[in-house]
């Protein structure tokens, strides 16, 4: 399969419309006030990420959507990824793939939204309930749930519960979800492809972030009478910071081009981009600390937020293990 | 970001698969020797017999003008049918080549492209001395100006496959009052010169493909040189930027190759602990998983870094990071390998002998080419931007 990796002029477009907005309307800065946490400052502007077509971007034409694809998706992943995003903006675009007409309109008109449920055991359709986190569920109708056979939306529950998260920047609640009456069903593992890519887009444009912060940082400030970044032991750590999203980046291109190619091929590309994706945003987010120095190690620095968002994102529905286990138990490579 | 591989190119992925099949030579490959460099060109003429030598080659001086797609689907055929390496070629190949195309005079490319494409000559490539390795540019080997000729003087190091070899890239100061990277030029070197000898050298592995030359008043015609006098340094820089452009794809290929091999070993060898196979065992999956996705990333990074050469005709340092990546994999990879075998990998014999030499041979990787603290220097300064280090 030979590729094409770098974005065409229409998706270069389209990232540059939403990068621009993010610049201007959610700057990392945001994120050290209390009152734009668990995705309060995405909500105030819901209504225009909407309006840029966020939530009908691989909706058919047919159903008033773009007709794009999980390409042009992943590609503002990334995006989000580097400024943080909630992830509720990510469930929301990935609920479009599963809702009916029932209630894809109101995702798309920017009325609905939908969270992650991110569940604490494997899932099991057939059982009566699940228990699981709700990610940025503040207000939201429905939350999204999947596994490799099928994805679900349902009704938000009302009884969550409260917790605190690693990630502080992100509301998190408890809740025991009743699997009765899904709200929406789609069959088959494409949620499971899909969701896998968003979310390693958003965990490789974290990492990317993160290189390009150290970078920055190794440029102004001095030590010894000179830019720290001169020194070896500062450049190699940037240099593999670069080769880590470089690889992140590059696999989850790959992998969301294999998946739309054959869309109930093997899982190993996906998971893959899973694996090093996570790997390569938790990595890049501790030598990010680690060049910052004692200012790396502060609450008011940046470099926190992305080190604890990391782990947010590559805790959702996977870990490690589970992605080695589906790399090990895949056909292999595409060609 | 898309899928660009159009119906046309399928059926010439289809032809070429086909030819591949029938043509790929069957007898193993000699270690060594002339014999080996005998077959390396023997296997060159049979593709250019059959018009696949240098599928993007101008077509003037025996290529097929080709564009970079076509060049890339031969490339995956070609590892995925096993053919072997160009071995003895490859430096002809994949660096005098494309530097000729570029650099070189009409002259020079008509007098030596269509012989390489036809497996009639092997090059070696006379770039690192004694004093000089990393820091390249600090290279002292002579070249002075005698009438039409140069006559160098000097040594150079790690020269792989130069016994027998036609033809070297010789990098050689000819101005040494010029600045240290202003100062030096590219030159055809024809190897049967009189006043250069060969020394081989034994690398750590036991195989002796490299060696060292020495230049005792070696008149090379002023003709040779490639690209201008004494502006061999950007022409050189330029010949290791080919080396990270799809002439990875085979290198990529071969190493996802072995990790399956792997997959395949650990599925029927027993796990250390005697009660089950090695692959049930979570850690040695787990470890075998892990590398099964950085090759993965090498081929989807090697994808990414053409996407930009095509949009680029000089490739630009992001080439760098595949070159990291598989330096550092690769020598990963290995050392798992013998993890794996544990004492059957400590014989040269058994059914598990080639373990022990690859992973010998596999450090080269790491170090020729640029090693990778230097390549690590260059992603860090030329592509991040960040500050230069020390520089003599």
């Amino acid at each position: 399969m030979i590729v094409d990796l770098l974005p065409t002029e229409d998706q270069e477009a389209f990232r540059d419309s939403v990068a621009a907005l993010l610049a201007d309307e959610l700057p990392i800065a945001r994120l050290h006030e209390e009152a734009a946490f668990g995705g309060a400052a995405e909500r105030a502007i819901w209504g225009t990420l909407a309006e840029l077509g966020l939530f009908g971007l691989s909706v058919s034409e047919a159903r008033g959507g773009f007709g794009c694809t999980l390409a042009e998706e992943v590609t503002v992943a990334r995006e989000f990824g580097k400024h943080l995003v909630s992830p509720t903006v990510l469930s929301t675009m990935l609920a479009t793939h599963v809702a009916g007409d029932d209630i894809l309109p109101a995702i798309m008109a920017g009325e609905t939204r939908v969270a992650f449920a991110n569940p604490l055991k494997p899932v099991d359709f057939s059982n009566d309930t699940a228990d699981v986190q709700l990610i940025d569920a503040e207000g939201v109708d429905y939350v999204l749930l999947w596994n490799a056979q099928e994805a679900r939306l349902y009704r938000a529950p009302t009884d969550a519960r409260q917790a605190e998260c690693l990630d502080d920047t992100v509301g998190l609640a408890r809740a025991v979800l009743d699997l009765g009456s899904p709200a929406a069903r789609r069959e088959g593992p494409w949620m499971l492809r899909a969701a896998s890519l968003m979310l390693s887009a958003a965990l490789a444009g974290n990492a990317e972030a993160t290189c390009a912060m150290a970078v920055e940082y190794g440029k102004f400030r001095e030590q010894f009478g000179q830019p720290i970044g001169s020194f070896q032991s500062i450049k190699h750590y940037c240099a593999e910071m670069a080769r880590r999203a470089e690889a992140a980046v590059a696999q989850t291109l790959f992998a969301t081009l294999d998946a739309l190619e054959r869309e109930d091929g093997n899982l190993f590309e996906v998971a893959a981009a899973r694996l090093l994706a996570g790997d390569a945003a938790r990595e890049n987010g501790r030598f990010n600390i680690q060049i910052h120095g004692g200012i790396g190690f502060t609450y008011e620095a940046d470099a926190h937020l992305f080190l604890k968002r990391a782990w947010l994102l590559s805790a959702l529905t996977s870990s490690e293990r589970i992605e080695q286990a589906r790399i090990i138990a895949a056909d292999g490579p595409t060609a | 970001m898309k899928i660009i591989e159009t119906s046309a190119e399928r059926a010439f992925r289809e032809e070429v698969r086909e030819w591949l099949e029938t043509n790929v030579p069957r007898d193993k490959r000699p270690h060594d020797g002339p014999a080996m460099r005998e077959f390396d060109m023997a296997w060159q003429r049979a593709q250019y017999d059959a018009g696949w030598a240098g599928i993007s080659w101008p077509v003037e001086f025996g290529g097929r003008g080709l564009p970079l797609v076509e060049q890339m689907i031969w490339h995956e055929e070609y590892s995925r049918a096993g053919a072997p390496s160009s071995g003895n070629m490859f430096v002809a190949l994949s660096h005098a080549g494309p530097t000729l195309i570029n650099e070189g005079s009409d002259e020079q490319k008509a007098a030596h492209l269509p012989r390489i494409l036809k497996g009639e000559v092997t090059w070696c490539q006379g770039f690192s001395e004694p004093g000089s390795g990393s820091d390249l540019g600090s290279l002292r080997t002579r070249a002075e100006i005698d009438g039409d000729h140069l006559v160098v003087n000097g040594s150079k190091i790690w020269t792989t496959y130069a016994p027998g070899s036609n033809f070297q890239e010789l990098l050689v100061r000819t101005d040494p009052s010029a600045g240290k990277y202003k100062g030096i030029s590219w030159v055809i070197c024809p190897m049967d010169t009189p006043g250069i000898e060969v020394r081989p050298i034994r690398a750590m592995s036991g195989i002796t493909h490299f060696a060292q030359c020495f230049y005792d008043n070696a008149r090379i015609p002023l003709s040779n040189v490639v690209g201008g006098l004494n502006n061999g340094w950007s022409v050189a820089m330029t010949t290791l930027g080919f080396e990270r452009g799809t002439a990875n794809i085979a290198h990529q290929i071969e190493l996802s190759r072995t990790v399956e091999r792997l997959i395949v070993i650990a599925g029927e060898i027993q796990a250390p602990d005697g009660r089950r196979r090695a692959i049930e065992d979570d850690a040695i999956a787990g470890e075998l998983a892990t590398l099964r996705a950085e090759v993965a990333a090498l081929r989807s990074m090697t994808a990414l870094t053409i996407s930009r050469n095509m949009r680029q005709p000089i490739p630009g340092p992001e080439g760098n990071l595949v070159a990291l990546q598989f330096g550092e994999l690769i020598r990963k990879v290995m050392k798992f390998a013998l993890r794996l075998l544990g004492a059957e990998g400590l014989e040269r014999e058994t059914r598990f002998g080639e373990w022990a030499l690859e992973y010998l041979e596999c450090f080269k990787w790491a170090i020729g080419g640029g090693t990778t603290e230097i390549r690590r220097n260059a992603i860090g300064e030329r592509l991040l931007g960040l500050p230069r280090g020390p520089r003599a």
